[in-house]
């Protein structure tokens, strides 16, 4: 059996690495369903030991796939999803301790107040401050990231502390039991990631109004959904930007005018002339950061900026799977991808500099080159970016941390330590 | 009316109404400063007040007491003595900590015999202790933090008043640790914003800030700090030192020189710590932060904010005048003329829209999301 898990994690390693895989959507697909199997199939006597298994299964696929965050999202979703479940029994014990201990009076008297006393969150915060820290050194537990670093050279597994974090543990027949539940939530994000592109043209209509023109830049299926949609209520102008060196606004454009859109197509040259004339710019995204800011097709700053200097608003649609508790500098966010030069620069054309630069070299004894690179993304910071519309509905940039909290748990923001060093050396 | 006087704020009181409170003068033994126009008062002394000072440095604390020592009921004095007591044993010890320590062992004192009773008792050493330096934003905050918490334990564990005073007195005596925990989580997750190779810019002394360097360094990450000097009292100096004994490359440059430095030297990142941040999300800080935040957001250089939680205050300044008034001695030399009005105010207030990021030991916050903790807390 835990041959089989392990051959089941490589050989989506190796897609992911070959490249088998590609965009957010589908790799996010491909996360929730293995973690779905792997979960059911493997079993865990508790919590605590499905935590750590799960948080190595992912920093395993995140690796290899470390350019994608969606990956590491999926991983982290999963992961709240259990904390929340042992906490949710926790409660219920305590609860159910609680009621047996009072005396039949009690029970008669405090039933409506006692309903309203939640304990606190386990997330640290202003009013946790002296319980929070307090509990953690009662157990004498190293807690938080700061330990965690300090004992990382010579720590042997990155979970000794989840181990001990997890506190009340139940064994109950060598299975955990809210197992059942988990995997129900996965069902259900299995599903909500199948249709995450219709439940956010859901809110199509919310936001293209009719006789607008609208700005759009490169490809993107969740746009074109988007469009589609609101074009079944609405009768609106597309303005599609190409999307050099890729060429996916041309794409789109045919798309959309086969689906009976009025559509214009211009060069990516032409936005800043264009954009005094649209109503609002509306784009995709491979990542949503914590701080608000977005990784999106290369050019998209330059949209953005122009945005920005004529006042229309930019749009941004992304699916929750691409929220990501990591910040754009932080080193576990390797940023860019590049694809081949040939986009930017004919081979003909570097053929010729080549032969140049031979024939130059041995004169000047210095080489000639010509670099082409050709990268991928862009960021967009948060200050240009209006809104973002997901599929459960707009946000603004500075909601993004109250997303956060709700999806993630602080405690696997970063997934693991090892991970994190593989990936700056 | 002096003009200060009306700009008040809306606070909520513990029966939770609202009411309209007015800024308290501060009880100075020295005349009210004059109203903005200098020229009407030509008959100034040139130096008007020097009431000590916090500005929540370690060094200040331990050269003779910074904070005045009021007369009044033993019960306040042994408060204060207390709060001293905290502060001198320790030089990194928060100004915070040393209150919330003061104000626990009231508690261990108290012979009340009542939640309510013991709040009340509390709440009239707090507000002894405030009276130590009105002006001392993160000694505020630290009080309000623990007698909101005492409200809240009230609130939870009515069943024994025995048990949660315990309780309370076990968690005032832990918080100590909490700061020292607090300031080991900031560090961890602001020095990951340090880049290798990146120029920094660091206003003032700031043991927060300190401790996010060490941090980064320990990681092995090589960067450069450019330090301000840090006028009047020169904690720059103080701070470049500490930077000098990490061995990481330092320019010490003028106050005034900022806007100039983040040019010339092409710094990446601004990290300043902070006195109190407000509930807007806002810092208050050593005077020239507010400079320092303005001249990176012209350079689009991102400003960040180290900050305990416990220094999250509930104040909302809307601008500089609303901070508590406060002046200290400054000597420009012999050259002064007699007439000329001295202003040196010790801190000023950095608006959030300056601020890209806060490290605090509850994450990274944004500026919004500060007022969200604050109002978890007091609602």
């Amino acid at each position: 059996m835990p041959q089989q898990v392990q051959g089941d994690i490589e050989a989506l390693c190796r897609k992911f690495r070959r490249r088998q895989i590609e965009g957010s959507l589908n790799t996010a697909r491909a996360t929730a369903e293995l973690l779905r199997s792997l979960i059911t199939r493997k079993g865990h006597p508790d919590a605590t030991s499905l935590l750590s298994d799960v948080r190595i299964w992912g920093t395993q696929l995140q690796a290899a796939k470390p350019l994608e965050l969606a990956v590491g999202n999926i991983v982290r979703r999963v992961l709240h999803m259990i904390r929340e479940e042992c906490q949710n029994e926790e409660k219920e014990e305590v609860a159910t301790a609680k009621v047996a201990a009072l005396s039949e009076k009690e029970k008669i008297t405090g039933l409506l107040s006692r309903a309203f006393r939640q304990p606190p969150p386990r997330s640290a915060s202003l009013h946790n401050l002296l319980d929070l820290q307090h509990d953690a050194a009662a157990t004498a537990v190293p807690d938080g990231p700061a330990e965690q670093a300090v004992a990382a050279p010579s720590q042997h597994a990155p979970d000794s502390q989840d181990v001990a974090q997890s506190g009340a543990q139940r064994r109950r027949g060598g299975h955990w039991e809210g197992k059942a539940s988990i995997i129900d939530q996965l069902n259900e994000l299995v599903g909500e990631l199948r249709d995450i592109d219709s439940n956010i043209a859901l809110h199509a209509v919310e936001h293209i109004h009719a006789n607008e023109s609208i700005l759009t830049f490169g490809m993107s299926d969740t746009v074109l959904a988007f469009l589609l949609e609101a074009a079944k209520k609405r009768d609106f102008q597309v303005v599609v930007a190409e999307g050099a060196p890729r060429y996916g606004g041309q794409e789109l454009a045919r798309k959309l005018a086969q689906a009976g859109l009025h559509t214009t197509a211009i060069p990516d040259a032409a936005i800043f002339a264009m954009m005094a004339r649209v109503n609002k710019v509306l784009v995709g995204a491979h990542a949503l950061l914590a701080n608000g800011g977005v990784m999106t097709g290369v050019g998209s700053h330059l949209v953005a900026l122009a945005a920005k200097r004529h006042a229309v608003p930019f749009v941004v649609l992304v699916g929750l799977h691409k929220l990501s508790p990591l910040f754009p500098h932080d080193p576990s966010v390797s940023f860019n991808d590049f694809k081949s030069p040939s986009d930017v620069m004919d081979f003909s054309m570097v053929a010729e500099v080549l032969d140049a630069e031979e024939s130059t070299a041995g004169v000047s004894g210095e080489q000639l080159y010509v670099h082409a690179p050709n990268p991928v993304f862009d960021y967009v910071p948060p200050e240009l970016i209006s809104l973002f519309v997901t599929d459960t509905g707009g946000y603004t940039p500075s909601y993004v941390y109250r997303l956060l909290a709700e999806y993630y748990s602080r405690e696997d923001y970063t997934l693991s330590k090892e991970l994190l060093d593989t990936i700056i050396r | 009316m002096n003009k200060r006087s009306i700009s008040g704020y809306l606070e909520q009181d513990e029966r939770g109404d609202t009411r309209l409170k007015t800024r308290e003068k501060p009880k100075l033994p020295l005349p009210q400063p004059p109203p903005p126009n200098p020229l009407a008062h030509v008959r100034e002394p040139k130096v008007r007040f020097s009431i000590a000072d916090d500005n929540s440095q370690a060094i200040q604390h331990s050269g003779g007491s910074a904070y005045t020592v009021p007369a009044g009921s033993s019960a306040s004095e042994m408060v204060v003595r207390k709060f001293h007591d905290a502060l001198a044993r320790s030089p990194d010890t928060a100004v915070a900590v040393a209150a919330i320590k003061a104000l626990t062992s009231v508690i261990e004192r108290s012979t009340a015999t009542t939640m309510m009773g013991l709040e009340k008792e509390l709440k009239d050493a707090a507000s002894s202790l405030e009276r130590c330096n009105e002006t001392a934003i993160s000694l505020k905050a630290g009080c309000q933090l623990f007698l909101r918490y005492i409200t809240r334990t009230s609130a939870l564990e009515m069943e024994n008043f025995e048990a949660a005073k315990a309780r309370i007195i076990e968690r005032g005596n832990y918080f100590a640790e909490t700061s020292v925990r607090a300031r080991a989580n900031i560090a961890e997750v602001g020095a990951r914003f340090i880049r290798p190779g990146s120029m920094l810019l660091v206003h003032g002394h700031s043991r927060v800030v300190l401790a996010l360097l060490r941090k980064a360094v320990a990681q092995g990450i090589q960067f450069s700090v450019v330090i301000t000097e840090g006028r009047p009292d020169e904690t720059g100096l103080t701070m470049a030192q500490a930077l000098d004994n990490m061995r990481v490359p330092t320019i010490a440059i003028l106050d005034s020189a900022v806007a100039y430095a983040l040019e010339a030297f092409r710094v990446d990142m601004v990290l300043v710590g902070a006195e109190g941040v407000v509930e807007n999300g806002g810092v208050i800080n050593k005077l020239g932060t507010f400079q320092a935040a303005l001249a990176a957001s012209c350079h689009n250089i991102p400003f960040y904010v180290a900050a305990e939680s416990y220094k999250f205050a509930r104040l909302y300044p809307l601008g500089q005048r609303d901070l508590p008034i406060e002046r200290k001695h400054v000597d420009f030399g012999p050259l002064m003329p007699r007439n000329t009005h001295i202003e040196n105010p010790s801190r000023d207030y950095t608006p959030p829209k300056y601020i890209s990021l806060l490290f605090t030991d509850l994450g990274v916050l944004t500026p919004a999301a500060v007022s969200d903790e604050l109002i978890q807390l007091y609602l």
